[in-house]
Parts: structure tokens; C-alpha cells; sequence
């Protein structure tokens, strides 16, 4: 099982979101990881990815495993988030109409993260945005 | 408490879309459709209750692994959802009642 990965992920592809965070899940299992931290990961990386997907121009995952934790740094292109504390309270969102049409723009996505993830760090400008999280192990 | 997914499909009328559905079972039920509540709160082996039909129901329902997918008020998933549901072993079922009669009628209130 790989201990590292980089992915694409390509902006407005509603249909396949989920597929990165589908990946790094299996591989966790593969590893026998306990499911709760599976889970944790599962929810921080789909959300994370789904952001990229909806907000962005597109950018890349890479998620790093070593004993005890994982990292996952997703990096995007732009637009970047204006204003970072507004857009991690619950309930806000600049979703489009056809995000919305697809169940996203709940405004619950970056809360979900940080409740999800041990480290959890978020840096924007407008040429793009660099969301840097780990989960531990136990 | 698990129920039997054979056990609730005359109840809510549901017809089985993916290949079959063996011996699924679930516990309790989450119903919901705004995809990040949904990954915040259902639980493992909740079956899914949405009118949600579209490829991240099933994303979602993978991460979490909840084993069922119910879509209420015939909303309807394409033919590539089914078939990414076979893969992940998920049980997609379609009904014609809302989801206030689907709990209704799986709890029997």
C-alpha cells in the first residue's frame, strides 16, 4: 500500500467528486487504521475535495501516511476565500445555483473539517488556497 | 436495533434498482439532503433516506458505509449510480412516498 499519492481534481466535476477521498479510504483500510479514524478522514477529505470541486479553478490533493498519522494538502489555483473566519462559520456559503442542485452549499463543509481533523490549517490569497490538515492515529 | 432491508420493502413500496439485495441490513435511519449535514451526522449502517439522486449520494453513502440508499418521492439515479452502487455493494431502492411516510412506515407509527 502506497504511503503517499497526489490526485487532480478538476473544477465543476460534480459527477466524480468523491473520488479522491474514495482512494484514501480504501487505502487506510488496507493499512487496518481503526474506523473512526477512517471516518474522520473520509468526512475531512470528501469535504475538502468537494470544496476544490465547487470553488475553485481546480487544484491537486496529496496525502502523506507515516505510523502515526496523515497528512492531506489540498492546493488550488484561485479564486481564494476573502474572508477565511466568515467562511468557516456554519451556515455560510457562496455556493452557485448548480453546487446547490447537487446537495452542496450546506455552509458546513470547512466546520466539518476542522471538527474532523487534528491540525488544521487554512491559508488563502487570490491566486490560490492551501488547506493543510492531519489526522492521528490514535 | 438491525432491520432486514427485505423486511421494509413492501412497507414503503420500494423497488430494488441495484442487482440484488441478499441480506442487507441497516440500524436506524438518517434522512437528509444537504450532502455536508449528511457526512457530519448519519452513522455507520444508518440506511439513507434522500430525494438526493445524484454520483455523491452514493459517494457519500461509500464514506460513511451505510449499506442502503433510499430515494423517496420517485426521484430517480442514472444508470451510472446503480452501477457505482453494485460496486460499492450499496442497495439502492426507489419509492413513490416522501420520507416522512417512508419512516413512517418502516417504524410502522
Amino acid at each position: 500500500m502506497e504511503n503517499s499519492g497526489k490526485f487532480t481534481i478538476e473544477a465543476m466535476d460534480l459527477e466524480n467528486a468523491g473520488s479522491v477521498s474514495s482512494n484514501i479510504k480504501k487505502t487506510l483500510i488496507g493499512k487496518n487504521i481503526p474506523k473512526h479514524i477512517i471516518k474522520r478522514v473520509s468526512i475531512a477529505v470528501y469535504e475538502a475535495e468537494i470544496n476544490v470541486v465547487i470553488h475553485s479553478y481546480g487544484g491537486t490533493c496529496s496525502y502523506f501516511i507515516d505510523d502515526d498519522k496523515i497528512r492531506v494538502v489540498f492546493e488550488d489555483t484561485g479564486p481564494g476565500i476573502e474572508d477565511i473566519e466568515q467562511a468557516i462559520q456554519p451556515g455560510f456559503s457562496t455556493a452557485n445555483t448548480q453546487a446547490i442542485y447537487y446537495g452542496f452549499g450546506a455552509g458546513m463543509g470547512l466546520m466539518n473539517i476542522k471538527n474532523a481533523s487534528d491540525i488544521f490549517n487554512l491559508t488563502s490569497s487570490p491566486k490560490g488556497t492551501i488547506l493543510d490538515i492531519t489526522i492521528n492515529f490514535n | 436495533m438491525y432491520m432486514q432491508v427485505l423486511d421494509i420493502l413492501d412497507k414503503i413500496k420500494g423497488e430494488v434498482l441495484t442487482k440484488k439485495v441478499t441480506n442487507a441490513t441497516f440500524d436506524g435511519v438518517y434522512a437528509g439532503d444537504l450532502l455536508s449535514h449528511v457526512m457530519a451526522h448519519a452513522k455507520e449502517n444508518n440506511l439513507f433516506l434522500t430525494i438526493m439522486a445524484n454520483m455523491n449520494a452514493i459517494a457519500v453513502a461509500s464514506l460513511l458505509d451505510m449499506p442502503v440508499i433510499v430515494f423517496a418521492e420517485d426521484t430517480k439515479p442514472s444508470s451510472e449510480m446503480i452501477s457505482k452502487a453494485d460496486d460499492e455493494k450499496i442497495v439502492i431502492i426507489s419509492t413513490k412516498y416522501n420520507v416522512v411516510d417512508v419512516i413512517r412506515k418502516i417504524y410502522e407509527l
